[in-house]
């Protein structure tokens, strides 16, 4: 073992100790741990930025690039210098041009996924759920198919009828959610549970293995410094 | 006191208005009782005779504003018929003006003296604005020929005409229908229904006249529609919860006081010291050994993918998630690298994340260290792909402008000037790659990998498949993409569960099957401490039910 790797080892086992300490409550050595997890991750980050971003696509087109190149580059850079500007009250009017351009493209991306990549693809694939032709090619068992396909499309309307709050009004009538979508809506209400309890054990499994791994590190860093204590074991 | 609104104007009258004060049309719509509908009686002689009868309800507003109107009286016109003008005499309401209140320029017209007209007497109203209590003695006055010979009757003015050269002139129907009728009977209308004359507004005298404001275009107070919604008690006390989410935003929260032990703290220590106590001791002794999971169809998939692969593939990998779920994802996904470095493929690194290239190189070099795998040589790590979603759009349609360096600042990609690293030879395009791999923690970004990377591997000519390593809080996000027809992701392992699957299907991988015993016994630990939790508290609020609701519930 090398030094830095020993010296990873023990600042690993303090730094574990001190979010373990977190079980007595909030303390001043589990907010020492996350203010320094906080600065490091921060710190990395800013690194590599730096270097995996600015320096080669912005430093090394500017500098060893060809004309075309350079000028390419050129509009990234003004782009980010006007964001700086967000710094200063006075003069942050001019870094919402490069806000708006962040925003307008990062929500056009997101939107066209979401429609070309989820909404389109995920309504075809609940209509074949229905296609027996398609259904049988892939697997024999068509009713299981058909079953699961008719557990699929009730949860879809039920859970989109949890989410619909529009009433229908009528004059000289108080406002009042229909009474079969307000049923469907509880049959929704209970896909949903499923769902987020199922995501939650999800969470959940993540954080015992990362508990394991933590003791299997205790476990492991102790015992070569315990075992001279008991050389018989 | 009510208002009623003009249908033509649309200005606000008294409820008991019959026309509108402003531009005069009828408020009151003019409907036919029956006692109307008898046969039409011929319409008196003397129109404004008719009108100054006051009908029934009619208001004394409306009465004493039809008095101003310059209508002669009854006594008048009968003093005229009777012959009063022809001898000069005017009646009662003629203005008598005095000598003093005529003008200079007035009394040099010629026809009349200052003093004849001082002779005329004054009327009443006159009078009481001067104040003068004696009435003078009236002197007649002259009028003109015109109005000096008597009126004749209809029938004369007939005979007259008739006698006259000159032929008597059509008048246009239009003209015809709508002229005042003073001795015309009633008209019927084509439907039988005898027409009714206006007797209010401009138009009075007119018969046939539409009615400009029928009942349903009688301006009438608009439904209210009640804002109030009908809610049940839970849905009350969910929104009262929201409200008080939000409120509680804006206010500055008091520090909490620090306080002693509380037995929230011991049932906290409690629940941490027996399981920490169970895996402990199963990490220590290592002897809760658990057969490892069996195999489902999404890790039997990547399986199937990987050894499918022809020799020397490639492959691109993407590390997306945070150090703090390293340890389930390398759990999950040591078994599937270790096979497709066992299929010797070559592997492109990258990630969405600023901490994604440094936990591939820890992957690589910690639990792949058996296979020797060097850098720019069987793997190149691209590094870090800014931007998102945005990002990864710009990756997938050109991945060599994204990503033109090493995570090294070495050149990359195949050039003139440069051969290229072995691990993207070839590679031009994503589709170029023969698996897209993504070990990804977070239900969002896997999801995003799905949407902005999978359509472009629609394309009839590609063969490229992509399938995920996730952590286990991703199965229900990603498992709609793997069953769907088409799929959209075409295999998927989750979790130390599918890792340790996928471990049995190789038959190799350590890091799971170490883990997957005190993980095991730590669930079955959980498991029970939910089930002595939930007994414990379900016996505490049985015995705190007050009697009378035990009672309540025997009844």
């Amino acid at each position: 073992m090398s030094i830095v790797d020993l010296v990873g080892a023990i600042l690993g086992f303090i730094f574990t100790l001190l979010v373990f300490s977190y079980i007595i409550g909030d303390n001043p050595l589990f907010r020492l741990a996350i203010h320094i997890f906080i600065g490091v991750a921060a710190g990395f980050a800013t690194i590599m930025a730096v270097n995996n971003v600015l320096v080669p696509r912005l430093l090394i087109p500017l500098l060893d690039g060809s004309r075309a190149e350079r000028i390419l580059a050129l509009v990234p850079m003004v782009l980010g210098w006007l964001l700086l500007t967000k710094i200063s009250p006075r003069l942050s009017p001019l870094g919402n041009l490069p806000v708006a351009f962040l925003v307008g493209v990062g929500a056009a991306a997101a939107v066209g996924g979401a429609v070309t990549g989820t909404l389109f693809p995920q309504a075809y694939a609940s209509i074949n759920l229905f296609d027996l032709q398609s259904a049988g090619a892939i697997d024999t068992s068509l009713g299981l198919k058909l079953v699961n396909g008719v557990i699929i499309l009730i949860g879809t309307i039920a859970t989109l009828a949890y989410f619909h709050f529009g009433v229908s009004s009528r004059a000289q009538q108080p406002s009042q959610v229909q009474v079969w979508l307000e049923g469907l809506g509880q049959v929704g209400q209970a896909f949903i549970a499923i769902t987020l309890g199922f995501i939650f054990a999800g969470i959940y499994s993540a954080a015992m293995v990362a508990l394991i791994e933590r003791l299997y590190f205790l476990v492991n860093f102790v015992k070569p410094l315990l075992l001279p204590l008991f050389p018989s074991s | 006191m009510g208002e009623i609104f003009c249908p033509m104007c649309g200005k606000s009258n008294p409820a008991e208005s019959e026309v509108c004060q402003f531009c005069q049309a009828r408020l009151v719509p003019l409907v036919f009782s029956p006692a109307e509908s008898e046969p039409p009686e011929a319409i008196p002689e003397e129109m404004p005779s008719s009108i100054d009868a006051a009908p029934t309800g009619e208001s004394d507003w409306l009465l004493g504003l039809r008095s101003d109107e310059p209508i002669p009286s009854e006594e008048s016109l009968a003093d005229v018929e009777a012959g009063g003008l022809e001898d000069g005499n005017l009646p009662s309401d003629e203005t008598h003006i005095s000598a003093d209140d005529v003008p200079d320029w007035l009394a040099r017209l010629p026809g009349e003296s200052p003093q004849e007209a001082e002779a005329e007497p004054l009327s009443d109203w006159l009078k009481e604005e001067t104040g003068e209590t004696e009435q003078p003695p009236s002197k007649p006055v002259e009028v003109s020929d015109w109005l000096s010979h008597p009126l004749p009757d209809e029938g004369q003015v007939e005979s007259s005409e008739s006698e006259s050269e000159l032929a008597p002139g059509e008048f246009p129907s239009w003209l015809e229908a709508i002229r005042p009728v003073k001795d015309e009977p009633q008209t019927v209308s084509a439907r039988g229904t005898p027409e009714r004359i206006e007797s209010a507004g401009p138009l009075a005298g007119l018969s046939g006249v539409l009615p400009a404001e029928p009942d349903h275009v009688r301006p009438r107070k608009s439904p209210t529609y009640p804002l109030e919604l009908r809610v049940s008690a839970n849905q009350r006390i969910h929104a009262d919860l929201l409200q008080g989410l939000i409120e509680s935003e804006g206010r500055a929260q008091p520090l909490p006081q620090r306080r002693g032990i509380s037995s929230q703290h011991v049932l906290r220590w409690t629940i941490a010291c027996v399981l920490w106590g169970a895996l402990l001791w199963s990490v220590i002794t290592g002897k809760q050994e658990a057969p490892l999971p069996a195999y489902t169809e999404e890790t039997a998939e990547v399986n199937r993918l990987i050894s499918q692969l022809p020799g020397e593939a490639r492959v691109l990998l993407a590390f997306d998630y945070e150090p703090g779920l390293s340890a389930e994802m390398d759990a999950a996904a040591t078994a599937v690298v270790d096979h497709l470095m066992l299929r010797g493929a070559y592997l492109t690194l990258v990630s969405t994340s600023p901490t994604g290239p440094i936990l591939a190189e820890r992957f690589i070099m910690k639990t792949q260290s058996s296979h020797h795998y060097t850098s720019g040589v069987n793997y190149v790590n691209l590094g870090y792909i800014p931007g998102g979603a945005m990002g990864l759009l710009s990756f997938v349609e050109n991945p060599q402008r994204t990503l033109p360096y090493t995570l090294d600042t070495v050149a990359a990609w195949e050039s003139e000037a440069h051969a290229g690293l072995p691990a993207l030879q070839g590679v031009q395009h994503l589709n170029d790659f023969e698996l897209l791999m993504v070990i990804v923690d977070d239900p969002d970004l896997a999801r995003a990998w799905v949407e902005q990377v999978q359509p472009q591997l629609n394309e009839p000519d590609t063969l490229t498949s992509l399938v995920m390593v996730t952590s286990a809080q991703v199965e229900p996000v990603m498992r709609p993409y793997f069953e769907a027809n088409p799929r959209q992701v075409h295999g998927f392992v989750f979790g130390l569960r599918g890792g340790a699957a996928y471990a049995q299907l190789t038959g190799r991988g350590e890091l799971p099957r170490v883990y997957w015993g005190p993980y095991g016994f730590g669930l079955v630990v959980a498991a029970l401490l939910i089930l002595i939790g939930g007994l414990v508290l379900s016996s505490v609020s049985l015995l705190a039910r007050p009697p009378q609701v035990k009672g309540e519930a025997n009844q």
